[in-house]
């Protein structure tokens, strides 16, 4: 179905036949490319992969529930499922999910040729990807995966309660895929605030970019504290720190650390599938978006609120309930941007003509499940009603309703809209509609009977006969397996179009932005020109050049490199080897990984060394909208917002650490006497002082481009951070010998504390130290220092200063006690 | 005699407060939704491309559409109309999230109930000593009396749990090494669950049991007989 036929050569657009892009299409494109929108494509057949599995785990469980005291799965099956489902599709799928399409659209919705840094883009997907492997792997190790519910909760993941090496791997791979995720967060920033075409303001982007921007504002703070609680967790799990066990109320401890990131990552799979439908229907219905910039300023507060609502995950926890109300509060004003903006996404159709064709009735349906789920929500918000529903399938009602009904849906009507652009297909209406109608039906048929199960407890395997619960529970498992299966003609749909479908031209819905502008599938790099925006018009001016030679400065498959993927195999094979080493195996596993890991990290620093890898579009441009950000390169920009982020990962330990502090009079627990437990914190503080000023010095030669300031400054630094470690590791083993060793961690929180902070600030150093060296080389042997060098030496510098005051700040913070 | 869950009228104190509450939320939340999706379908319908309907499209391919849609007024409307709404509930609410967060304090009447919960069991501790571990799998009979305030003081002795009993909207942690507390009272006699509501492990479905509410005077001489 077509909507109209526009002029492809409008405003200059040339229109060139895909084949003539269709640069290397091989396995070897797939498995090298940097491109924004091949990676787009992986992240959303990887995450459609994940969505399949983790409904079927879904299926089974609803198959269990179908009688009471059914025998299908066995309570250690249904835990499994219950705990994978919930991280797979919370972690793994709907994000990933909704930055496939972020992937392909964004860059070219803002006027760039492809993301700031296409190598890291690449990074992002394949750590996405192996770490959905090595969590999932955890079902093949002895005691199978991790069981321990999707909030993780404490003690009960703790080893001493769930010994199964299978949820070693998936916390491992859970750190893994917060790493992509602060790697593709820094990406997206940088790529928004530098990389727009000229003349773009910001409130005139399309509302699914802003709500990307958005979104990244709060997986930037959100997703450092979740790596830092799993890396807090597997260090308790495999060396035995106790500082979540602790009877100081570890398990409060937990609950606040995982919360902090929890409530924001709801708003963060939310606002994307928001943005999606505002711009879908605009499109629609043929009218621009109502007061657009009121629903951009509810983007805003509805960011800046998701960090203060967390607590009601925790009204039962026993807290003062002067807290409680605080985050009651809070959580009925969060309500308000909330419904503002699904209300806003509504008055939009109004007095418009809408066109019913499948992204639109998408729209339409995600809105209903927002209206059931968040009217359900309310009444969740409220402390006394709570005591009703907390841990009840109410609660499950609710938000399956957000997340598979608004967020799905929302996502799905972005899939169906941008299709014909993605393949230059368009998909079968057909099918489109008979999709949209049985997952419609069955959302509704699968949870609305949630909410009459409103007192039955969650994650129970099975129930007893004679509760009411019975009929419920089969209405449920009936809508599941229709909403399930009804999923299948999406796959059908995407393959036999992909395939069979009418060809689309560039702009068959007649939209506006700029990825409908260029011919579907897009170009390798986007535009033939250079996209600049006058007035209220999107125009792309002709290269000066003639064409040839501006494809031959971007040569086809210019931007394949091995590296993003091996650096990423490298990481999955040594964590493997380290899961596989604790179920029992020698450690040869985890040494080839380590390998291929240098190997690769090597060759990415040899490709920089010699400049091979030439940015797409080098900063400095002058044909870029940079504003507020003009006086900033996009190394710089990317190094605050990862510095942002790291903000939030010794936050994490300074409170888990300060929490411990505090707590430890009441519980009676002691470290040593601070003077004789840290003999050398003179000495490190005053090296990691010096260290920031030699790393002063290497930054100011940078920029003044003089080689032997920087070679010296870094060497120095380097020379300094060597001292620190050695410094640190007598300490430790000077605790040791006073037998405060690792070992003494199962029985001291504090001590825990301790060791764990100074595990992560040692492995921040080693980090910094690497590249520290790489550059020292890269300047000793008379490589020039060119604007991108002196650009990443001077963020080495404010990176390093965090490492500094975090090394101070968390060592002081144990000699209080 | 089992009552059934779908029970909707109050059988405790606590409960009779929630149930109130939980009607007024009720009739907002179908009266609010059934209007929004009522004018959402309204609005689907009424504008999809017919004959004698002009179609509108403001959308121009590589024009950016007018920013300056809409009335603000409009918007204004729907932040104090949603802020009436949630704050209205939200002040309602306040008392009643008082009245059953805050336990009573001791008078001579009252029975403290100690709980423990552990892998998978409860453990009731009466004041008389008396103690008594249940679960789905090893009931054990335990009796409460009706018309007495109850205050359970929970705690855990390994991992996390959640002290739940749905007929009376009784609902609190049970952390290892944190005492929390809860309370009702109940004011008909009956059979009644108590449900662990946080995943424990293996064999968090077990951890439930029944409660047997009877009159105080067969209570007393239930429990002197332990």
């Amino acid at each position: 179905m077509q909507g109209k036929r526009v002029d492809d050569n409008l405003m200059g657009f040339k229109t060139k036949s895909s084949q003539e892009y269709n640069y290397v299409n091989s396995v070897k494109r797939w498995l090298f490319t940097t491109n924004h929108k091949d990676i787009g494509i992986l992240y959303l057949v990887t995450s459609l992969v994940v969505f399949f599995i983790a409904g079927s785990l879904a299926l089974m469980m609803r198959t269990q529930l179908f009688y009471p005291e059914n025998t299908f799965l066995s309570s250690y099956y249904y835990n499994q499922f219950v705990t994978t489902h919930g991280i797979l599709m919370v972690f793994f799928f709907i994000s990933a999910f909704a930055f496939a399409l972020a992937n392909y659209v964004v860059p070219i919705q803002i006027g760039a040729k492809d993301m700031a840094f296409p190598r890291l883009n690449a990074l992002s997907y394949w750590l996405y990807l192996f770490s959905a492997i090595l969590f999932i792997s955890g079902f093949f190790f002895t005691g199978g995966n991790i069981a321990g519910g999707w909030y993780i909760y404490q003690p009960l993941n703790q080893v001493q309660y769930s010994p199964q090496v299978g949820e070693d791997a998936a916390i491992l791979g859970l750190i893994m895929l917060s790493s992509s995720v602060i790697v593709s967060t820094a990406n997206f920033a940088v790529t928004i605030a530098l990389k727009r075409a000229k003349g773009y303001k910001w409130l005139d982007l399309p509302m699914f970019t802003i709500s990307i921007m958005f979104t990244i504002m709060m997986m930037w703070m959100a997703f450092p504290v979740v790596a830092t609680d799993l890396v807090l967790l597997f260090i308790g799990r495999v060396l035995g720190s106790t500082v979540l066990l602790s009877p100081a109320g570890g398990a409060l401890l937990w609950q606040q650390l995982f919360w902090f990131f929890g409530h924001p990552e709801v708003y963060i799979v939310f606002l994307p599938a928001l943005g999606i439908m505002y711009d879908v229907s605009s499109h629609f219905s043929g009218m621009p978006i109502y007061t657009k910039k009121f629903m951009i300023g509810a983007f805003a507060v509805e960011t800046l609120l998701s960090l203060t609502v967390y607590m009601h995950h925790m009204f039962m926890t026993g807290t003062n309930l002067f807290w409680l109300t605080i985050s009651n509060i809070n959580t009925m004003a969060i309500g308000i941007p909330a419904g503002v903006l699904v209300l806003g996404e509504v008055i939009t159709k109004v007095k418009g003509t809408f066109r019913p064709e499948t992204p639109a009735l998408f729209t339409v349906g995600g809105v209903i499940a927002f209206i059931i789920g968040g009217a359900s929500g309310i009444f969740l918000a409220s402390v006394a009603l709570d005591s009703g529903f907390n841990g009840d399938y109410w609660v499950v009602a609710h938000f399956h309703y957000i997340f598979a009904g608004t967020i799905l849906f929302g996502i799905y009507s972005g899939l169906y809209f941008w299709f014909p652009k993605i393949t230059g297909k368009m998909y079968s209406e057909k099918l489109g509609r008979v999709h949209f109608i049985s997952s419609f039906i069955g959302l509704n048929l699968l949870y609305f009977p949630m909410f009459i199960l409103y007192d039955m407890p969650r994650r129970y395997y099975t129930y007893p006969a004679g509760l009411g619960w019975t009929l419920p529970n089969q209405i449920a498992t009936i809508g599941a397996f229709i909403f399930g299966f009804s999923q299948l003609f999406l796959i059908a749909n995407l393959i036999y179009s992909t395939v069979k479908g009418p060809a689309a031209n560039g702009n068959p819905w007649g939209a506006w932005s700029y990825e409908w502008l260029i011919p579907s599938p897009p170009p390798e790099f986007n535009f033939e020109g250079t996209p600049m925006v006058k007035g209220n018009l999107l125009m792309v001016i002709p290269p000066v050049q003639t064409p040839h030679a501006v494809s031959h400065e971007h040569a086809s498959g210019a931007h394949l490199s091995p590296w993003p993927m091996l650096v990423s195999l490298g990481a999955f094979v040594t964590l493997l080897g380290i899961s596989l080493y604790i179920e029992g195996f020698n450690n040869y596993v985890m040494a080839l990984g380590l390998m291929i890991f240098i190997i690769a990290v090597l060759g990415w620093m040899v490709d920089d060394y010699y400049d091979a890898f030439p940015s797409v579009e080098p900063d400095g441009d002058l044909n870029k909208e940079t504003w507020p950000f003009s006086q900033m390169d996009s190394r710089k920009v990317g190094m605050w917002i990862f510095l942002t982020g790291d903000i939030f990962v010794f936050l994490t330990l300074l409170a888990a650490s300060t929490f411990l502090v505090l707590q430890a009079p009441v519980f009676n627990i002691k470290l040593i006497d601070p003077i004789e437990a840290f003999p050398n914190f003179a000495v490190s503080s005053l090296v990691l002082i010096g260290s920031v000023g030699s790393m002063y010095s290497a930054s100011r030669g940078a920029k003044n481009g003089n080689k032997h300031a920087v070679f010296g400054g870094l060497v120095l630094t380097v020379i300094f951070a060597a001292i620190y470690i050695i410094a640190t590791l007598s300490d430790w083993s000077q605790l040791a010998d006073a037998g405060y060793g690792f070992s003494k961690m199962s029985v001291n929180p504090l001590l825990s504390a301790f060791y764990d902070a100074g595990i992560v600030h040692i492995a921040h150093i080693v980090a910094a130290v690497s590249v520290m060296i790489y550059f020292a080389v890269k300047a000793v042997t008379g490589r020039p220092l060119t604007r991108t060098v002196s650009s990443s030496i001077s963020s080495l510098f404010y990176f390093w200063v965090l490492i500094a005051i975090a090394g101070i700040a968390l060592t002081g913070t144990f000699t209080m006690v | 005699m089992i009552e059934s869950k779908l029970m909707l009228e109050a059988v405790s104190v606590t409960s009779a407060r929630w149930w109130s509450l939980f009607y007024l939320y009720l009739a907002v939340a179908l009266a609010a939704s059934a209007f929004f999706v009522i004018w959402i379908i309204y609005l689907v319908v009424s504008t999809r491309p017919r004959k004698g309907r002009p179609e509108t499209n403001q959308i121009k391919p590589g024009v950016i559409p007018s920013s300056t849609r809409g009335n603000a007024k409009v918007v204004l409307y729907l932040v104090v109309f949603l802020a009436i709404v949630f704050y209205g509930l939200f002040f309602y609410t306040l008392p009643t999230s008082y009245y059953l967060k805050n336990v009573p304090s001791n008078t001579n009447g009252d029975l403290n109930i100690t709980v423990y919960a552990a892998q998978w069991t409860w453990t009731f501790k009466y004041p008389n000593g008396y103690n008594v571990t249940t679960n789905a799998l090893h009931p054990s009979t335990i009796r409460f009396p009706t018309n007495t305030t109850i205050v359970f003081k929970v705690t855990s002795e390994d991992v996390m749990h959640e002290f739940s009993i749905p007929a009376f909207d009784v609902k609190v942690d049970a952390y290892p090494g944190v005492w929390n507390s809860a309370w009702t009272e109940v004011t008909v006699p009956g059979t009644y669950q108590v449900f662990c509501t946080e995943l424990c492990g293996i064999q968090h479905a077990d951890m439930w049991s029944y409660m047997q509410f009877v009159n105080q005077s067969s209570f007393q001489t239930w429990i002197s007989s332990h």
